[in-house]
């Protein structure tokens, strides 16, 4: 009712929105673009309109310079302090232009000195010649450097990004036993580079697009030629070069801008911060979304089911990555419905409980003052501040958070009768479960609340109530047109979904996902037995 | 023109049928108050004269493989009488659901809410259901399998913990009953449970079958969800033996018996929540049915918004129907049966009849 609520209000805040987005003064930003900013002949307004445009900044550093025979070529370099290379600058730059002493007869005009430059005295990777200002100074604002010359209408952008940037070290949130620890960091090209490295597919497409007014981010789609559906290929281009916003910060923007259920608990699309978890989704026909500035990757379409998915999973024996998987799901279950039967068993079907038990836990609410609905609210209310505040504090204070968090609310509570134990048992078991599922904890625990309100007032059957509308909710969701649920349809995704099979028995891509290339093998291939070695075994391994 | 889209795939339309059928399964008192311990030979009974039902059934379904009832209706008698007859199926489709809701209504007060008033449960099932006919069925028969698969574990593990407690002379004597109760029992589990898939030719267009798909689907379907009723059954007739007559809810009664030391017990909440889910199934298939039927009868597409206004409709209905659960029950036995009939069976073979006429003409012009 309240998710109907808010889209409701979703819709009406939509219609002012787009009558007030209307208004932005979109076209004078594009008119200015194109308004008299080629690049000049003259060296000295070149020069002078770039300082103007990035507003004499003190970071923007510019060199004039002489070069070429008896001194009588002038250019000049522009570049951001901090944000380049300042040895390659000079190795690659400076010296060879400085240094320049033709051999042959000068017969050129002025307009060929930008070619030449580019292509005879340039010792750089990437040097790309540009007619207009503004592609100039964005060029500078990335991190390259810009050459001018003096009677030339081009400029020249040579590539020279060197800021500093963090190394590749292990992800805290996503932590392995087995499995590689790298994890990306908040440079671009690191990122992709870290999936290219895993993926040495000529198949693997990387394509650039660039977002936000000011922040001009620049945003990466990878994925699979052959594999990932050209359709989610499409509308993630669509979704994101369609988006007019302002800043994008991290990948979070992103993902509120282009998911298919703003307002659903359920995330509907997968983040992570793995490369090993990138490849292995691109490899079953996802597309990855990488951001400049971040190391969060996005991927979709995303199915409920990888929410208790792992890595090690995969990694470990799949008897035992099966029975980890089970136990997530009841964890899952148990964080969502615990306090709700509690609820229902106290206040309804007091018959249910064994006998003993009941003594016990009528023994324990005998001295307590309030209805079991308000102690728990509180009792989850208390650990929802602790985790908060442990998440954000200084790590020395942490120790601190943790001993009044166990003493004090726990202990204490219980002894001072504000709280029965049973109902404290109940609410730490709820929140170490939902830790088996970190992806989900936030629709856990809304979900949670709704369950317990539900099974305050119609006990069980309120339960029941509200598991159903949870089901057809999930059942309802779509992530880039595929249906969020669907990793458990009666198809081949069973093999990967509530337990996990041997990898040599999962011969097909998800159903969903991949659906133009299914077959990853042709065969299913059991391992090889032992006593096989005296048969001609790598004839058929061959064949 | 058909107003729902959406497709849904031939395993989920077979299991949509299993559930169909099992949630009737658990509730079986008004069958079993009439045979008594003979009501797994009727099962049998009924089951063999319901074949030839769902012959027509199918038959219909390939006649008109793009069209629902309505819109058969309306090409075979001709827009007027096709409508008088449309609206008598949107009238039995309402007062399913409404049935199944007073079921679910009567049955959670009987067992577990048992002061809460039924107003407040039925509202709650229907808003829920709600959400599945906005969407459409396939959102519902997505968890057919699920459900049903459910349904059948539990059920032989409740067979297998009863094993004990099974006692095979609880089935004598066998046909020791009036002629007239076999006569009267078949007609109910030909007319009540089974008679009710006719609702599945409000679907078919959703399914896309050709014949053999047909026969296989409807058949396996039929097939598993009898065989699933005939095992709770047996199961009540071997355990509670003449007591059976007893009880509104023999099954809850029997796994209520459940007892294997100490450990596993209190079945019967496991039950009851089986027993939500499937009416639950049950309920949101035959909304979305009705919502379907009237908005196919009016020609719009505006499901989303039909559904809450019959939603009032059906909870109204549903609490105006019967005084008491004991006159439901009775009114299931003596009269249900004879207003379902020409419903389930009469017109649907006259429209096959005439259908295959108009068809056999249509071919002939062209």
């Amino acid at each position: 009712m309240v998710l109907l609520f808010l889209r409701f209000l979703f819709r009406k805040l939509r219609f002012f929105g787009s009558s007030c987005l209307s208004h932005k003064p979109e076209g004078e930003y594009h008119e200015k673009q194109s308004d008299e900013c080629k690049i000049k002949t003259r060296l000295q307004k070149s020069l002078d309109s770039i300082k103007d445009s990035l507003g004499n900044s003190c970071d923007v550093k510019t060199h004039t310079f002489k070069f070429g025979p008896e001194k009588r070529f002038s250019g000049a370099i522009v570049f951001i302090d901090g944000l380049v290379s300042s040895s390659t600058i000079t190795e690659s730059i400076l010296r060879p232009i400085v240094s320049w002493q033709p051999i042959y007869k000068l017969g050129f005009s002025e307009d060929e000195l930008a070619d030449l430059v580019s292509g005879e005295l340039l010792c750089a990777g990437e040097v790309t010649k540009v007619s207009l200002l503004s592609e100039l100074t964005l060029g500078c604002l990335s991190g390259d450097t810009a050459i001018l010359l003096d009677g030339c209408p081009f400029g020249l952008v040579v590539s020279t990004k060197g800021w500093e940037k963090r190394n590749v070290t292990e992800p805290q949130a996503e932590t392995v036993v087995r499995g590689p620890r790298e994890g990306f960091t908040e440079n671009l090209r690191t990122n992709t580079a870290l999936v290219r490295r895993k993926l040495k597919s000529e198949n693997l497409r990387v394509e650039n697009l660039i977002v936000g007014r000011n922040t001009q981010t620049d945003i990466c789609i990878m994925y699979l030629d052959g594999i990932a559906d050209p359709k989610v290929i499409e509308t993630v281009k669509y979704r994101i070069s369609g988006l007019d916003v302002d800043s994008i910060l991290e990948s979070g923007y992103i993902e509120e801008y282009i998911e298919d259920a703003p307002f659903s608990p359920f995330a509907t699309v997968g983040y992570t911060e793995k490369p090993d978890v990138v490849a292995a989704r691109l490899l079953e026909g996802r597309v990855g979304i990488v951001v400049d500035g971040t190391p969060i990757v996005l991927t979709v379409p995303m199915l409920f089911i990888e929410n208790f998915q792992t890595t090690e999973d995969y990694y470990t024996r799949p008897l035992y990555a099966s029975l980890v998987r089970i136990l997530r799901f009841i964890g899952y279950l148990i964080t969502v419905f615990l306090p709700a039967i509690y609820i229902a068993l106290i206040n309804f079907h007091q018959e249910l409980i064994p006998t003993t038990l009941l003594f016990t836990i009528a023994n324990a609410r005998e001295g307590t003052p309030f209805p079991a609905l308000l102690e728990m609210m509180i009792m989850i209310f208390a650990f929802e501040i602790l985790r908060e505040a442990g998440i954000r504090l200084p790590r020395p204070v942490g120790q601190a958070i943790s001993i009044v968090g166990a003493l004090v609310m726990g202990d204490a509570a219980v002894s001072a009768g504000l709280v029965g134990a049973p109902i404290l048992i109940t609410v730490a078991i709820t929140s170490v479960a939902g830790f088996l599922v970190p992806a989900q904890n936030d629709s856990a625990s809304l979900l949670r609340l709704i369950m317990m309100l539900l099974a305050s007032f119609a006990g069980w059957y309120g339960v029941s109530m509200g598991f159903l509308a949870v089901l057809l909710y999930i059942g309802s969701l779509d992530s880039f047109g595929t249906s969020y649920f669907d990793g458990f349809a009666w198809s081949t995704n069973l093999q990967d979904s509530i337990v996990r099979m041997p990898l040599w028995s999962m011969v097909r891509r998800p159903k969903d996902i991949a659906r133009n290339n299914l077959v990853r093998r042709r065969f299913f291939i059991p391992p090889l037995r032992p006593h096989s070695h005296d048969d001609n075994d790598d004839s058929e391994r061959e064949g | 023109m058909r107003v729902d889209k959406g497709l849904i795939t031939g395993n989920q339309f077979m299991f949509s049928i299993i559930c169909f059928i099992q949630s009737s399964s658990l509730l079986t008192s008004f069958l079993t108050s009439v045979t008594l311990q003979d009501s797994w030979l009727i099962v049998i009974f009924g089951a063999i004269f319901f074949i030839p039902v769902i012959f027509i059934y199918r038959e219909i379904m390939l006649l008109f493989p793009d069209k629902n009832l309505i819109q058969i209706l309306d090409e075979v008698y001709g827009p007027i009488l096709g409508k008088v007859f449309g609206i008598i199926y949107i009238w039995f489709f309402l007062s399913l659901t409404s049935l199944n809701v007073l079921d679910l209504g009567d049955f959670t007060k009987l067992t577990i809410m048992h002061e809460t008033p039924s107003v407040v449960l039925m509202i709650m099932c229907v808003l829920v259901a709600s959400i599945a006919v906005r969407h459409g069925i396939g959102l519902v028969t997505k968890y057919s399998t699920f459900f049903s698969v459910t349904v059948s574990c539990l059920l032989i593990i409740s067979v297998l913990l009863l094993l004990n407690q099974i006692k095979l002379e609880n089935f004598l004597p066998i046909l020791s009953l009036p002629f007239k109760k076999y006569v009267q029992g078949t007609h109910l589990i030909t007319t009540i449970p089974f008679g009710e898939l006719l609702v599945f030719l409000m679907i078919h267009p959703s399914v896309k079958l050709n014949r053999k798909q047909a026969t296989k689907y409807l058949f396996w379907g039929f097939g598993l969800g009898t065989v699933s009723i005939l095992v709770v059954l047996c199961q009540n007739i071997a355990v509670l033996g003449n007591m059976l007559d007893m009880f509104a809810l023999p099954t809850l009664v029997t796994l209520r018996l459940i007892n294997l030391g100490e450990a596993l017990s209190r079945m019967e909440v496991l039950f009851s929540v089986i027993l939500i889910m499937l009416l639950f199934f049950k309920i949101s298939v035959l909304y979305y049915v009705s919502v379907l039927a009237v908005s196919q009868m009016f020609n719009t597409n505006q499901l989303r918004y039909l559904s809450l206004a019959a939603g009032a409709l059906i909870v109204c209905y549903a609490l105006t129907l019967y005084p008491s659960p004991v006159e439901h029950a009775e009114s299931a036995k003596n009269i249900t049966p004879f207003v379902w009939t020409p419903i389930e069976f009469l017109i649907p073979l006259l429209t096959l009849i005439l259908g295959k006429f108009k068809k056999r003409k249509q071919l002939k012009e062209a």
